[in-house]
């Protein structure tokens, strides 16, 4: 197993364009991270001066409220780290590399498992980036950090990651079956923001409830802050577990599914 | 001396569609052979090479690396290359080595060495989409060296590659091919498996035409050509003779095949003795390109 870490790790931290991608995602992320409180407090000043009732200044980046509030504003972005991986897997297709490692002897489950490698680290690496965020801004903003207001809610963090896995594993079924890296980009952008959305609208609630890309944003639900206390709108303070176990199943079929086209298809 | 199978392959098949890529092909490769592979493009011997190499799933037929189904372990005592050579385009050379090494676990420290031997070291640190045609290929031999399998498989290893570079690679698998490793070389130049390979199967249509050794095929008797005044009577003098067949006639000139032990001097004997004078003899070595047209021909 140590030789399948060796070999992920060298085709991708050595080529540029990788690093490229994550930095462009650490600097989008870590830019809506930082700026949307501003932005927040700038549209409700400016939305204050006509209400008739005050709309309060508030703050996102208090503990505990804070894990949930940026963990939940990371998942809009989650669509980057999946064309990152998108990219580096289909790449594997185009230059032809898979099958020259599997001529090499490497087997198709090897091969499988170096992908996931891959695909685990990225969501590691996005939670580990969403994690110090969280820190710097946490302790920025909270007066009186205690034990257990800093733990408290701090299993967004986990909820964020597992919301993540089941993304991505989505994003390595369909580069896995379409194989091409622009027809791949494509087509799971369209399935994420436009198919399975409109779809929803057309099918049995039962069924539009738990399509796996509802679900999995299901995971982390719209933080109650202040201002959606204004609006008398009440979201959940908890993970229901059901959205884990669906999510749970999800990445586990997306994976599966993925590996049975490695192994059956001809190279 | 029986030598030890490496490659029996059985009644191989495969379709593409309405194509028959491969069809019920059966193949024995034997320890230390270099065996060519010869056809035209598109008689299916990538295709052949790529089932054997466990690529692609055959629709019938078995075959066996070494007495055994394939398996990982036995690809990692395969050195291969199909087609074009296949690398990260951004890594070194180095570095793409280092993960074939990994995958074949063996250790990076042969790695230096097959790049010397192969003519990269200077360039070692430099991309691979940086190299040349010739380079690149070089590098793909490098790599199907590396951890010293027993086997290699080279699928049209000088392609696009220029005179000098044709003759390198071709030194080069000579010189493997010395030290006892077996050899698959799949190509459509026929002067390159008569140069390097010691057998040889000829395919079309993934239907192998033909099978044996390239020394008995050039070897294989002798073609005279001949021309005498009165072509009626050589005609007939050659038709009553046990070892000796016209192959084909134009115009005044008689292509003769004899059979092997013996000459066109023995000919000439002969038809001096039935009184039929030659105005022109002369011997044709037989090569592996019109055996292979023959072949084609039929």
């Amino acid at each position: 197993m140590k030789y399948l870490y060796r070999i992920t790790g060298r085709k991708l931290f050595k080529s540029r364009i990788f690093w490229m991608m994550i930095l462009l995602y650490v600097i989008s992320i870590t830019s809506l991270l930082f700026g949307i409180e501003a932005f927040i407090n700038k549209v409700a000043s400016n939305a204050n001066k006509n209400s008739p009732v005050p709309i309060p200044e508030f703050s996102l980046y208090t503990f505990p409220y804070i894990w949930q509030n940026l963990s939940f504003l990371s998942g809009f972005l989650k669509l980057l780290p999946a064309l990152i991986l998108i990219v580096f897997v289909s790449a594997e297709y185009s230059y032809k590399t898979m099958r020259q490692h599997m001529m090499n002897g490497l087997s198709r489950l090897d091969y499988f498992f170096s992908q996931f490698i891959f695909l685990f680290g990225m969501a590691l690496f996005s939670t580990l980036v969403l994690l110090i965020i969280t820190l710097i801004l946490g302790f920025q903003h909270t007066e009186t950090i205690t034990f257990a207001n800093f733990f408290n809610n701090s299993f967004y963090l986990l909820a964020y990651f597992l919301e993540l896995l089941a993304f991505f594993s989505i994003a390595f079924f369909v580069t896995s079956l379409l194989r091409r890296s622009g027809l791949s980009i494509l087509t799971f952008s369209l399935l994420y923001v436009v198919i399975e959305p409109i779809s929803r609208f057309y099918l049995p609630e039962a069924i539009a409830q738990n399509m796996p890309f509802k679900r999995i944003g299901n995971l982390i639900d719209v933080p109650n802050t202040s201002l959606m206390k204004l609006f008398g709108v009440n979201f959940r303070t908890y993970i229901d577990h059901f959205d884990i176990i669906l999510s749970l199943a999800y990445s586990l079929l997306f994976l599966f599914l993925s590996y049975q086209l490695i192994k059956k298809r001809d190279l | 001396m029986v030598s030890e199978t490496i490659l029996s392959v059985q009644a191989l098949s495969k379709n593409f569609g309405k194509i028959k890529a491969v069809d019920k092909l059966s193949l024995e490769i034997k320890r230390g052979q270099v065996f060519g592979i010869l056809g035209p493009n598109g008689s299916g011997k990538t295709t052949t090479l790529g089932i054997v190499l466990g690529l692609i799933k055959p629709q019938s037929g078995d075959f066996k690396w070494f007495g055994k189904p394939i398996s990982s372990t036995l690809l990692r005592n395969i050195g291969s290359i199909l087609e074009t050579p296949l690398f990260y385009p951004y890594l070194s050379a180095t570095d793409n080595l280092k993960i074939i090494a990994d995958i074949k676990q063996v250790d990076y420290q042969g790695i230096d060495e097959k790049l010397k031997l192969v003519g990269l070291y200077d360039r070692r640190n430099h991309a691979f989409k940086t190299y040349s045609l010739g380079m690149k290929q070089r590098l793909a031999i490098a790599a199907a060296l590396l951890g010293n399998p027993e086997v290699l498989i080279l699928d049209e290893p000088t392609n696009g590659l220029d005179p000098q570079g044709i003759a390198e690679i071709r030194d080069l698998i000579k010189a493997i091919a010395l030290q006892g490793k077996t050899i698959i070389l799949a190509s459509h130049l026929l002067d390159e498996v008569q140069k390097v390979c010691t057998d040889v199967a000829v395919l079309q249509n993934g239907q192998c035409l033909f099978t044996g050794k390239v020394e008995t095929i050039t070897s294989q008797g002798l073609a005279v050509e001949a021309m005498a005044e009165h072509d009626e009577l050589l005609k007939q003098a050659i038709e009553s003779c046990a070892w000796a067949k016209i192959i084909d006639q134009q115009q005044k000139v008689f292509h003769i095949q004899l059979d092997s032990g013996h000459l066109a001097s023995d000919l000439n004997r002969y038809l001096l003795e039935h009184e039929v004078a030659l105005s022109h003899l002369t011997t044709i070595k037989k090569t592996l390109e019109r055996h292979f047209l023959e072949l084609l021909k039929n």
